[in-house]
Formats: C-alpha cells, structure tokens, sequence
C-alpha cells in the first residue's frame, strides 16, 4: 500500500497570468533597450567606418542621424511580447547588409544584427534579474538575499534556544 | 572523430556547387557561385544569374565537436523574375536540410542542418540597380572531418 502527498502548480490563476505578462513585457522592453543602445553606439559618429568609405576626401561628414534615427516600438499579441528595434532610413538598411559601388568596392558594416548578439549573450542575466523582481516574495530586487537573511536569523533564534546543535 | 579541422566555407560551396536543381537556373557564363566574400565579383558587368556567400561566424558547442555559423547569401538575377528561381533554389537546396556528408581531401565533412535565420529581403544594389535577395542560414557543422 502506497501513501503519497501530491504537489500541484496550478500556472492557471490570475495572479500568475498577471505576473508572467508582466515579466515577459518587462523582459522584452529591457532586451530591446539594451539592443538600441548597442546599435546607437555601433553607428555613433567615429565608432563605425566613417561616412562614405569609398569616397576618401569626399566632404560628407559623420552626422550621426543613423544613430538617431533608430527607434523602439513594443508590440503585444497574444502571449507574444516582442520589442522592434528599427530604422527608417534606407542606408541603414544598405549598411547592415552591405552593397556594392559603381566602382567595385564592397561596403558592408553590420551594426544591429552585433547589437542583438551582444544583447543575447547577457540575456540570461537579464531574465533572472527580471524575475527576481516579478516573481520573488518581496518583489525586490534583492529578495534573494533578503531571504537568505531572514533565514540565518531564524536558525540563530533556533541555535540560541538550544534546540540546535551546530 | 578525425584530426582535420574543416572550412565551413570551403564544405558550404562543396556542397551548394554539387546541387544539380541549384546550378541548373544559375548563369552558365560566370562561376555562379561565390564563396567567401560578398559584393558583386570582377568581371561582371551587367546583372546575371549568380549567388555570393559570406561566413559571418558563431558558437561552437561546449560539449560536442560542432559548430554553428551564421552565412548571409546575395542571390542576384539577370531579372526579378529570374532572381525569384535562383532564390528558390537556393532555399530548396539548404532550407530544413539535415545530414550532408562531402569528401574532402579524402576526409569526409558534415553539415548537420540549415535553417533560414532571416529573409528574403528584396534589397536591390542601391548604386548598381541590380536585382538582389538577401538571405541568413544558420548551419551546424561538425567540428572535425571523419577520416
């Protein structure tokens, strides 16, 4: 004969629901934040390969209107929370992928898709940052810690009254 | 497991050069296919059949011997309608595709699996006028040929 304690998790409660949309909004805003900033630092005037590479002694000067013109834009569907980082000016588009000039030369100067690799690789940190402060007890940002506190005072308490030997 | 460190490059035009479907609707004048760099090649002067491909690198794997890397490919076309077959045939020859082992140097080389990473984007050449798709695989190789 067989006894056993079930634990269930029901993911299926409001609360849940409120704190998991909340999480994933939180998370996606903060990665697509830290994407823009890489991308406006990677085409920030003297970062990137200088305006027009392949005509040297031209007079064009680094304006940093691709930097500036890089936005961002949240979209929720669904129980898809998805941050667009983006621009509207065409060269941008010309420069990511590069393009070849009339007199042969190919420019190419990859500035978001490093942003989002850049991004990715802290991407774990930023996750368990982000849910520490939607899904722990206090719901701070140091709550892990808080906790761990709050139990060697306990076991202290314990200690003291001799109920616990050490 | 051999000892030979593969070129993911050199192992990714084996392969797409050995597409009988691929080489089939690419220009029979040029080399049709460009490995290593990007840009439009020397020597052609007008819009053409052709596809250049470039390694823009990645990961290995901690635990196992591969490799995942990311190629970005400029499929060009004599004509937009010719530019859509070369695309095509270049997303039915790597797309979704597993397991593709090539004899090298008498060692034998593996791709895993390819899958698109992004596009197709129409970007024609904004100085050139030509007619051109760009297209992101991610390929897994196996790290080291099997000889």
């Amino acid at each position: 004969m067989r006894l056993t304690g079930r634990v269930e998790v029901n993911m299926n409660t409001a609360a849940v629901k409120a704190r998991g949309k909340g999480f994933s909004r939180d998370f996606a805003d903060t990665l697509g934040e830290l994407v823009q900033r890489n991308a406006k630092h990677n085409v920030e005037p003297g970062v990137g390969p200088g305006p027009h590479p392949h005509n040297p002694g031209w007079t064009h000067v680094d304006t940093g209107n691709l930097r500036d013109s890089i936005q961002i834009e949240l979209q929720s569907r669904g129980f898809l929370e998805t941050t667009m980082v983006f621009t509207d000016l065409p060269y941008g588009l010309f420069l990511e992928f590069g393009y070849t000039t009339l007199t042969g030369r190919f420019i190419r100067y990859p500035w978001l898709q490093p942003a989002m690799d850049a991004a990715r690789s802290e991407s774990n940190g930023i996750a368990q940052s982000t849910a520490r402060s939607w899904f722990s007890e206090t719901g701070s940002f140091s709550a892990g810690r808080v906790n761990f506190l709050k139990d060697i005072a306990a076991l202290k308490k314990v200690w003291r009254a001799g109920k616990m030997a050490w | 497991m051999g000892t030979t460190r593969i070129s993911t490059d050199f192992l990714l035009y084996t392969y797409l050069t050995g597409n009988a479907a691929l080489l089939a609707v690419l220009d029979a004048t040029t080399n049709k296919i460009y490995g290593g760099q990007l840009g439009v090649p020397p020597g052609i002067g007008e819009p053409k059949d052709f596809i250049v491909f470039a390694n823009d690198g990645g990961p290995g794997h901690p635990d196992i011997p591969m490799v995942t890397e990311r190629f970005i490919f400029h499929c060009y076309g004599a004509t937009i309608a010719s530019l859509e077959t070369v695309y095509d045939k270049l997303h039915d020859a790597l797309q979704r595709k597993g397991r593709s082992a090539h004899t090298i140097a008498t060692t034998t080389q593996v791709i895993r699996r390819a899958d698109r990473l992004y596009g197709p984007h129409s970007i024609p050449e904004p100085e050139l006028g030509w007619p051109r798709k760009v297209v992101g695989f991610s390929i897994v190789f196996c790290e080291w040929a099997l000889d």
